[in-house]
């Protein structure tokens, strides 16, 4: 066996040994047992909520550029809505004047026309 | 230009006055300005609209106050006289004038020149129970009333002295 393949068998313990050292069986702190219990009795969930916005962020700026083309298109809308029924209402507005003028020039030329009669 | 616009609202204010003292059963109450008469003629597509919208095209301002009362007699002269004061100024004509001793009505046309243009209009109606004014501001050409003729209540073929002939021509003027 060559000099070589000799220090990568080392090597390869050396890594061997350090991973076992960082993977090995650990008991829980003996806080962890009387933490769970309490929680558990509480029947609260972990504080995972909140967060799930921040852990999709891409899911959250979507949701927030629909809702502002929405807001957006709903207010256009709205405002053309509003803007209609004001012109209408201006419409018949202008209708109800000159009619109302016409019928005063019509009594007018009505009179008028009895007079020319007699 | 001040006294353009005062006199206008000066005359608003009395008929406004006549609304609040009047006991009427009815008010009819126009104010359009040249904003709302603008918004007001992008609505107006129908065909029988078009002559109006021509008209008001021109104009600055359309006010009315038409009172209907129950009995003959709950306004006076008193009421009206005001008006009738502001529409003695030079610059306005009495083209028409109707007074009617038997039916009791007195209606009056009158325009308002400048410099020989139609600036104004004013249509001032009494009845035994109804009163109406009408104020047409703007240059109000009253060939515009004659393409108005059929439509609106306006009777066909009527004919309106212009503003220019109307101070060489007697007003025409029935008297009963």
């Amino acid at each position: 066996m060559s000099d070589q393949s000799q220090e990568d068998r080392f090597k390869d313990e050396r890594i061997e040994k350090a991973l076992r050292t960082a993977l090995r069986r650990q008991n829980p702190s003996e806080e962890f047992a009387s933490r769970l219990l309490t929680r558990i009795e509480k029947g609260t969930q972990p504080e995972h909520t909140a967060r799930s916005w921040w852990i999709f962020p891409r899911l959250g700026w979507a949701v927030a550029g629909v809702m502002c083309v929405a807001i957006t298109i709903v207010s256009a809308k709205y405002e053309q809505h509003r803007r209609e029924a004001e012109g209408q209402a201006a419409r018949r507005q202008v209708l109800v004047a000159l009619r109302i003028a016409g019928a005063k020039i019509q009594l007018a030329q009505s009179r008028v026309q009895q007079l020319s009669q007699h | 230009m001040k006294l353009k616009f005062a006199l206008p609202s000066a005359m608003l204010v009395l008929a406004s006055g006549i609304t609040a003292g009047a006991q009427a059963i009815k008010v009819v109450n126009v104010t359009l300005d040249k904003k709302m008469l603008g918004l007001a003629s992008k609505f107006m597509d129908d065909e029988d609209d078009a002559a109006g919208k021509r008209m008001i095209s021109k104009l600055n301002g359309i006010y009315v106050r038409s009172l209907e009362f129950k009995n003959p007699g709950e306004f006076t002269a008193a009421d009206v006289e005001p008006i009738h004061a502001q529409l003695q100024g030079p610059e306005w004509s009495h083209i028409v004038s109707v007074n009617s001793k038997a039916e009791k009505e007195n209606v009056g046309i009158y325009i308002k020149t400048v410099n020989n243009q139609t600036v104004g209009m004013v249509i001032l109606a009494e009845e035994p129970t109804e009163l109406t004014f009408v104020q047409l501001d703007g240059p109000v050409n009253p060939e515009d009333l004659g393409e108005l003729s059929g439509n609106f209540g306006i009777p066909k073929g009527i004919h309106v002295t212009p503003a220019n002939k109307a101070q060489e021509q007697p007003k025409t003027e029935v008297k009963k």
